[in-house]
């Protein structure tokens, strides 16, 4: 029986070789689960294998995925996504590589919407990206640009990863979520002039000459900030209503879907084929997302089971080494492991273990954890494994997923550059909670 | 020089699987909206009614489990499943053929042999009488057998497709 | 013999160093090094799904609490509404009841280690003159509704994710748990009050699958249920020094104890207990009910 650190290679080396082959990813999860279960446990094990696929997906707060992402399609499907693009359109005015800042203003402002970054990416997959392709640009930059965008929904409240971070390292939700603010702002900002550079180096990457923004005159801001008004539905249907004590952040997630239909009404008649339509995609999507994390599931808790993690995590804090270096060697870990395996999985497991060394080194909890948290989240975009990759191919069906992980790397870089400007200036992190206490 | 190659008409048991998806994929867009209502009522009934109800946040995890299973022999059938899909179109068209039959066949005996799996689980649900962990409980079989529907008609909606795939490469062969 | 034991919670919990890991040592010890128990905690198999795995010896041991599988067997959910007195439980033979129940699906019962005192309820407010729950929503598991119902607030669900958040905003005025853990989730920064007293106990169970125990003989048997008898008496003290520290470190976060008052103070122990039987005799029918004239005979009651 193999065990220790040679099972989590034998079997991520198994997974990856699978992943190779174009096997749906649920599959070959379960093809690595099954044998590993065997391997490990004998065929009594396979009972632990039905188990863990009932677990995940009768797991509370991944109710809220298929509300996130319905709240999404609603917007998208009815005319008032069309108003929100228009008047952002108009905000963001004249500037080379239009389509792309686009991208990131809108996902930052859809990060403020909504709490996971699958559904933005899937929204942002289906109504940017065929207009930028159309429109001449380049579609890798277009998708690296949605799918980091898209990533700025868990660090900008409301975040489900800040919730389940919150909770398992202790640490106050309230300061998880505030904390987020800034430094998510601050990576939409690096991403803009990541896009900036790259558009002024190779202006072929652009989009078209004659994709033009709408004239504006001083009028037509005023007026495409008053079209923005009844988003803030949303945002208070969401935000609000936690910050009010009315909701959970879950049950924050359905008023949020109310408000969407109330919004979606403010500009038309919500027809009968929009809900429809808008119902059964939502399912569709977190049908597929949510049936990995499910087949996956399994897959963590052979490397817990094999000892593979503990053997790997109790190296890492074993190696008694200076403060900044620690914290290099506790997010790289994570970073990695994020490449292949299911991040909210690897959470459970490497955040008890982490608690304590935290406090040996006395890092500020609020300041470690959300840096952690950006690392998570970014693990959603690193390839060959990421949920938010996955929600993107499935809204972009003709994209082959090697463009996608193409189009994720630099933006994965400016993640990391912005993790170490979190890590050398905390009061980025901890000034904004400390003004609510 | 092939032409397109043609369907065979769809016959009375692949009519019969597509009604079967296709009525799952409903069902599954139902506990969708179930999630939606039972949160809705949940947070009307204590909010503003100071009556919480004690069934809301337990039924939304029974119709997540709904929803994900329920809809997935569709998404099984439409293809739609994430795919590392780093050799789709560089192998030849022979090979790439057998390469997505030989696909086909694997997906559809790990879904079998899970669904099988996940059935063995749900009978013994419903022979020990096993309830859901909740405050109001209901036979845990119930919210279990999604699972084996959608892993067992994942599998079925693969092999006719695998045997389709046969009869599309014997018409099309020159 | 080395036994693969699998655990509810992981090792920052301090129920499993202070019970767990110190039972391991302890037979360890008494078996000159002969017997061993490797711990995995519920990274490996979620809490609630541990039961089946165990009985079908995929581990051999297991150390849970009888609420987590509440759903297959009750017997052991309401061993937290027996009065913390380890010879009484076994003089009694509501040790043995309970043993017998889980032999039933294939289940050794070694230990009942056992927290005098477990359970108690956060409150963002003290309890005021009414000495009730009045208007209050409180959120708590089926164990503890009863208890709320009779105190007149609301019971609410929540999972234990969303709990802090819940009581930051109000959605929930109070949140019923042990003791022991909740330092961990930080609560104390968000509800400044706990009441008192505390109430019930929480019995956790170190279980062995059948075959294995058939299998082991007869000394070792013997040695195994010496341990976990030797478990129950020390876990007691241990378990109330962790359960004070815990307060001790509450109260230096800024908690403080809430007193219930009036005739609630002295009945609020006895209709929690009373709801936990209620709830353990609608799903365990006649066993629990006759567990139930047990512990009422030997008077181990609330
Ligand atoms: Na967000
Ligand atoms: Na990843």
């Amino acid at each position: 029986m193999i065990t220790g650190i040679t099972a989590v290679f034998a079997l991520t080396g198994a997974l990856l070789l699978l992943f190779g082959t174009g096997l749906p990813i649920f599959v070959t999860f379960l093809i690595v689960n099954v044998g590993g279960t065997f391997l490990l446990l004998g065929a009594n094990g396979f009972k632990l294998l039905a188990n863990s696929i009932y677990d995940t997906a009768t797991t509370g707060s991944l109710t809220a995925i298929p509300l996130f992402i319905l709240l999404g399609e609603l917007l998208f499907r009815g005319r008032a996504l069309t108003v929100m693009f228009r008047s952002i359109e108009v905000l963001v005015g004249r500037v080379r590589g239009r389509q792309f800042v686009l991208a990131v203003v809108l996902s930052t402002v859809f990060g403020a919407l909504s709490g996971a970054a699958m559904g933005v990416a899937a929204m942002l997959g289906k109504t940017l990206l065929p207009g930028i392709k159309e429109r001449g640009g380049s579609s890798t930059l277009a998708m690296g640009a949605i799918v980091s965008g898209a990533s700025l929904a868990p660090i900008i409240p409301p975040s489900l990863l800040a919730i389940i971070v919150g909770t398992l390292a202790g640490v106050s939700i309230g300061d998880m979520l505030v904390g987020g603010i800034v430094p998510g702002l601050m990576l939409a900002v690096l991403f803009v002039s990541y896009i900036l550079i790259r558009i002024r180096l190779d202006p072929s990457l652009d989009t078209d000459a004659e994709d033009v923004p709408p004239e504006r005159g001083p009028g037509d801001v005023l007026k495409a900030l008053l079209s923005l008004a009844p988003f803030t539905i949303i945002v208070g249907s969401i935000m609000g209503f936690i910050m009010a004590g009315i909701a959970t952040p879950s049950e924050a997630a359905a008023t949020g879907v109310l408000g969407a239909l109330a919004t979606t009404m403010i500009y038309e008649r919500l027809s009968f084929s929009v809900l429809k339509e808008s119902v059964l995609s939502a399912t569709r999507i977190s049908a597929m997302i949510l049936l990995i994390m499910a087949s996956s599931k399994m897959f963590s808790q052979l490397l817990a089971m094999s000892g593979g993690i503990s053997a790997m995590t109790s190296m890492i804090s074993a190696m008694d080494l200076p403060g900044w270096a620690m914290l290099l060697v506790l997010m790289a870990f994570p970073f990695i492991m994020c490449m292949f395996i299911d991040q909210t999985a690897l959470m459970l497991i490497v955040v008890p273990i982490y608690s304590p060394i935290v406090a040996h080194y006395g890092f500020d909890p609020l300041w470690f954890w959300l840096i952690f948290l950006v690392n998570i989240t970014v693990g959603g975009i690193t390839p060959p494994f990421g949920y938010v990759l996955f929600a993107l191919q499935g809204s972009a069906p003709n994209e082959p997923m090697t463009a996608i992980f193409r189009s994720a790397w630099p933006f994965v870089w400016i993640f990391i550059l912005g993790m170490v400007i979190m890590a050398a200036f905390p009061p980025l992190v901890t000034f904004l909670p400390s003004l609510t206490r | 020089m092939t032409t397109e190659p043609r369907t065979p008409g769809p016959s009375g048991p692949w009519r019969a699987l597509d009604l079967v998806v296709g009525l799952g994929a409903w069902a599954g867009a139902l506990c969708v909206v179930g999630i939606l209502a039972s949160y809705s009522i949940e947070v009307f009934m204590r909010y503003l009614l100071n009556a919480p109800t004690a069934w809301a946040s337990d039924f939304v995890k029974y119709f997540l489990c709904g929803a994900v299973f329920l809809a997935m022999p569709l998404l099984t059938r439409d293809g739609a499943h994430v795919s590392v899909t780093v050799f789709k179109g560089r192998l030849p068209a022979g090979i790439e053929a057998m390469a997505v039959r030989l696909g086909l066949l694997i997906s559809a005996v790990v879904c079998l042999m899970v669904g099988w799996l996940a059935l063995q689980q749900t009978l013994y649900n419903y022979e020990r009488g096993i309830d859901t962990m909740s405050l109001i409980a209901i036979p845990k079989w119930i919210v279990a057998a999604p699972i084996a529907y959608g892993f067992l008609m994942s599998g079925l909606v693969l092999l006719a497709q695998l045997v389709r795939a046969d009869h599309r490469v014997a018409e099309g062969a020159q | 013999e080395d036994f693969r034991m699998l655990a509810s919670w992981d090792s920052s919990y301090p129920i499993v160093p202070k019970v767990a890991d110190v039972f391991a040592e302890m037979v360890s010890e008494a078996s000159g090094g002969e017997s061993t128990i490797a711990m995995t905690g519920p990274e490996a198999v979620p809490p609630f799904e541990q039961l089946q795995p165990v009985a079908a010896g995929v581990f051999d041991m297991l150390f849970t609490s009888g609420a987590y599988h509440s759903n297959e067997i009750a017997v052991g959910m309401v061993t937290d509404a027996i009065q913390a007195d380890p010879a009484a439980r076994r003089d009694s033979g509501a040790w043995d009841a309970v043993d017998a129940a889980y032999q039933e699906i294939g289940l050794k019962l070694i230990a009942l280690p056992t927290l005098p005192n477990g359970y108690n309820v956060f409150l963002r407010d003290p309890i005021g003159e009414s000495c009730d729950f009045a208007g209050l929503k409180i959120r708590g598991s089926a164990t503890y509704t009863s208890l709320i119902q009779s105190l007149g607030g609301q019971p609410v669900v929540l999972p234990p994710a969303e709990i802090y958040s819940a009581l930051e905003k109000g959605v929930v005025d109070g949140a019923a748990w042990p003791v022991i853990g909740a330092l961990d989730y930080g609560w104390y920064e968000v509800a400044k009050y706990f009441l008192r007293p505390a109430f019930g106990t929480a019995t956790y169970m170190i279980l062995m699958n059948l075959d294995t125990w058939n299998g082991l003989d007869e000394a070792e048997q013997a040695l195994l249920l010496e341990q976990g008898k030797a478990l129950e008496v020390s876990s007691i003290d241990t378990l109330a020094d962790v359960a004070a520290a815990e307060q001790t470190a509450l109260e230096e976060n800024g908690m403080e104890a809430t007193e219930m008052c009036g005739d609630a103070a002295a009945t609020m122990e006895h209709d929690w207990a009373e709801g936990v039987w209620a709830l353990g005799i609608e799903k365990g029918g006649a066993t629990v009910e006759a567990l139930k004239a047990t512990v009422d005979d030997a008077g181990i009651n609330f």
